[in-house]
């Protein structure tokens, strides 16, 4: 009966349901009694195998459930499926016009900006230090400490958004293409003031790495089939130039 | 957007569980191809796992807001560690610290126990087959589908009091096997 009554508290410990009077009392028998130790390290055990059996089980699931609908699952409408048929046609003419090895790497040059440095905010004392710093340092073009001061702003801070958008360009200065990629990637951006200048860039990016000409044509189809996007018209323009050189 | 998503996993429905499980798979495809130079397949396979890890820490209530990051990143650097431990030797991961990983919160815990909670689910499923039924189903049923003591009464037609004197029965008897496996504790 002892040991029952132990391991229910064992459980009671393990899933935190234990007050925090409870918890202290168990604790500190833990630390005395051999035996109460080790009977919770056999049980801890046991409880971890049956958690990594459900984390496994449901990752098996959705592994499932991913072969069965391939992600991502897209439901599209009539004028999508003509949009997207036209697209494959102009795909076609891109690839096969297709350009030599670093000319994606030079367009991406002749296209990408800079933001300007938002120093003006930098009068602003208190919480948003880190973006004060970053923003100096970014208006010094000295990218490793703007990295290291945008990267500590929390995400909870309203800043965030923005301090991650010029981290991503502090690393494109330090020619770290794949990591402003990643964070220009970042859902943060997503329907927020930044979005579009966010997916340009990643575009531009993936123009720097030199990813494949059909990924980086359907990131720019992307935006050239918004018609409210700010970076329609440039988006065209480099599409036509990946068409005709 | 992601104290709603955090709310969605944490609450939600599959349908809701679905549509977030859409939202960080490419950016995550991206991040792991990139940073590992591999292949989409592998990525994809790695995606569940990371998924789920984030999933039950946050229904378990080990991972509360509010978070020291986004969750794209927390999946991403949960993917990073599952790669890192599972796919590269040791003259890899050298040449691939931890600390190129830009975390801005402690993900790797998180990670670590996932894994060794694998190593463990391992062990736990070769002691079950070892002491064999009735323990084995009984035990499964109330550690891994949690059903309640109730249910599992009516559905073995024995009484709630028996049932419980069975599983503490049945523990013992699998905390006796640890020196059989050799099990480090």
């Amino acid at each position: 009966m002892q040991e029952e009554n132990q391991i229910e508290r064992i459980e009671a410990w393990y899933t935190g349901t234990l007050t925090p009077d409870e918890k202290a009392v168990f604790e500190e028998e833990l630390a005395s009694s051999q035996v109460l130790r080790e009977l919770t390290e056999k049980h801890k055990y046991l409880l971890d195998g049956f958690e990594g059996m459900k984390v496994q089980a449901f990752a098996e699931k959705l592994r499932q459930s991913q072969a069965a609908n391939p992600v991502p699952a897209k439901t599209r409408s009539l004028w999508a499926t003509v949009a997207i048929a036209a697209s494959v046609i102009v795909l076609f003419g891109i690839i096969y016009f297709v350009n030599q090895p670093f000319g994606t790497q030079r367009m991406a040059s002749e296209y990408y900006a800079a933001p300007l440095a938002e120093t003006q905010r930098t009068d602003t004392p208190g919480k948003d230090s880190f973006f004060q710093t970053g923003m100096l340092a970014f208006a010094r073009k000295d990218w490793d400490e703007a990295i290291s001061a945008f990267s500590q702003i929390e995400a909870t801070d309203p800043d965030y958004p923005r301090g991650l958008y010029f981290e991503a360009h502090a690393h494109v200065a330090g020619n770290n293409y794949t990591k402003a990629l990643t964070l220009f990637d970042n859902p943060v951006f997503r329907n927020s003031p930044l979005q579009q200048q966010a997916e340009w860039n990643s575009t531009l990016m993936m123009m720097f790495l030199q990813y494949p000409k059909e990924e980086i044509s359907e990131a720019l189809l992307r935006i050239e089939n918004n018609p409210n996007h700010f970076y329609r018209s440039k988006a065209s323009e480099v599409l036509r130039k990946l068409t005709t050189e | 957007m992601d104290a709603e998503s955090f709310e969605r996993l944490e609450k939600g429905s599959e349908q809701d569980l679905r549509g977030l499980y859409q939202l960080y798979f490419q950016p995550f495809i991206r991040f792991i191809r990139q940073t590992f130079r591999c292949t989409s397949e592998r990525a994809m396979d790695i995606y569940p796992e990371a998924f789920s890890i984030l999933y039950f820490n946050i229904k378990k209530g080990k991972l509360k807001p509010p978070l020291k990051s986004t969750i794209q990143t927390y999946i991403n650097s949960t993917g990073w560690h599952l790669y890192h431990r599972r796919y590269l030797d040791k003259y890899q991961r050298d040449k691939m610290p931890m600390d190129q990983l830009e975390d801005r919160f402690d993900v790797k815990e998180m990670a670590d126990t996932a894994l060794l909670q694998q190593d463990q689910a391992v062990q736990v499923k070769r002691m079950l087959d070892t002491i064999g039924e009735p323990c084995k189903t009984m035990l499964m049923e109330i550690y891994f589908s949690e059903t309640t003591y109730k249910d599992l009464s009516l559905q073995m037609n024995i009484p709630e009091v028996t049932l419980r004197k069975r599983k503490f029965d049945c523990l013992a008897r699998m905390r006796r096997l640890f020196d059989e496996f050799k099990l480090d504790l």
